[in-house]
C-alpha cells in the first residue's frame, strides 16, 4: 500500500476504524466531542505517516489506539494535567465526588436510563489512569495485555487502575443497590 | 427492574454494566474527508523524524575521519585560517558585524530546518 501511496486504500482504513477511534477518544476526553476529533484526525495522520513500522505485532485497532492514547496524554500533558502517576485525579477528591453521586443516585432508580447517566456521570470522577485503563478494557475489549501495550504501562498497573476504578463505581452506584 | 438494575452492581455485575455502555458508533459526517484532505504526501511523511540529526552526526564524523586521515593538509588549512585571522587587524564594529552575520544565518538555517521538520510532523 505504501509503495504505491495507496490513499484509496488508507481512505478505506480511516473509514473502518474513524468510529472506533473517535469513541474512545470521545470517552477519554470526557464529552469534549471537539478535542476527541481533533486528536481523531491526528491519530490518522501518524498512523498514516508511520505506517511502514506497524509491523503486526498487535492488531491494526489496537495499534491505532495506541497511537491516539499518545495523542490525548500528549494533549493533556499540554494542559499540564496529572496523568498515570499514583495518585492521579486525586483518590480523596474522586472518592469524595463519588460519595456526592453516590447520594443523588438515591433519588429515584426507576430507569435503565438514569442509571446509564449515572454511571457516566461516576466514571467523569475517575483519575485518567482509571479512566484510560475501563475505556480500554470495557468500551474497546481488549484484555489486560493488549490495554497494557496501548497504554504503555505494565500488566499489573492496568490491573490496579481497573481495581481502583471498580472500586470508586461501587461507591458511585451504592444507590442503586 | 430496578430489582434488577440494583443487581446488576453487585460485585460481578458491574462488570456487565461496564460493558453495556460501550459508545454506540460515530457517524462519519465528513471526517474520513477531513483526515484524507489533512494527510501529508508520503515522501514526506515518510522521512523519519531522526534523519537530521543522524546526518549531521555522519557529516561530523566523515570531517574529523578526513582530518585525522589527513594531519598534514588539516594541520596547514588551520595554520592558514589563523594567519589570516589575526594577520588582519579587526576592529571592534567589524567583529560585532560578523558576529551578527553568523547569528542571522545560524538562525535563518534552524528557521529553515524547523520549519521542514514541522512540515514532515504535518
Amino acid at each position: 500500500m505504501l509503495a504505491h501511496d495507496d490513499r484509496a486504500a488508507f481512505t478505506d482504513l480511516v473509514r473502518r476504524h474513524q468510529s472506533s477511534v473517535r469513541a474512545c477518544l470521545r470517552r477519554l476526553c470526557a464529552g469534549n466531542d471537539a478535542l476527541a476529533d481533533d486528536l481523531a484526525q491526528e491519530t490518522f495522520v501518524l498512523a498514516w505517516r508511520k505506517l511502514a513500522s506497524f509491523r503486526q505485532e498487535a492488531r491494526f485497532s489496537t495499534w491505532l489506539y495506541r497511537i491516539a492514547t499518545n495523542c490525548w496524554l500528549a494533549e493533556a500533558r499540554k494542559r499540564k494535567e496529572v496523568l498515570f502517576g499514583d495518585h492521579d485525579g486525586g483518590d480523596d477528591d474522586s472518592e469524595d465526588d463519588a460519595m456526592t453521586l453516590a447520594v443523588g443516585a438515591t433519588g429515584d432508580p426507576s430507569d435503565a436510563t438514569s442509571l446509564r447517566m449515572d454511571l457516566m456521570r461516576a466514571r467523569e470522577t475517575l483519575s485518567a489512569g482509571e479512566r484510560a485503563a475501563i475505556v480500554q478494557c470495557y468500551d474497546n475489549d481488549l484484555s489486560h495485555e493488549e490495554a497494557a501495550y496501548v497504554l504503555g504501562m505494565p500488566v499489573g498497573t492496568v490491573k490496579t487502575h481497573i481495581l481502583r476504578a471498580k472500586k470508586k463505581l461501587k461507591l458511585a452506584m451504592a444507590g442503586w443497590e | 427492574m430496578t430489582d434488577r438494575i440494583g443487581a446488576a452492581y453487585a460485585d460481578d455485575g458491574l462488570d456487565a454494566a461496564l460493558r453495556a455502555q460501550r459508545p454506540q458508533p460515530v457517524v462519519d459526517d465528513g471526517f474520513t474527508a477531513r483526515v484524507m484532505a489533512a494527510l501529508p504526501p508520503l515522501a514526506i511523511a515518510l522521512v523519519p523524524a531522526w534523519r537530521k540529526p543522524a546526518v549531521a552526526v555522519l557529516w561530523t564524523f566523515a570531517i574529523i575521519g578526513i582530518a585525522l586521515s589527513l594531519p598534514g593538509v588539516t594541520q596547514d588549512l588551520v595554520r592558514e585560517t589563523f594567519r589570516v585571522y589575526t594577520a588582519y587587524p579587526v576592529s571592534l564594529p567589524q567583529l560585532a558585524f560578523a558576529v551578527g552575520a553568523a547569528a542571522i544565518a545560524m538562525w535563518t538555517a534552524t528557521g529553515y530546518a524547523v520549519r521542514t521538520s514541522l512540515a514532515v510532523e504535518g
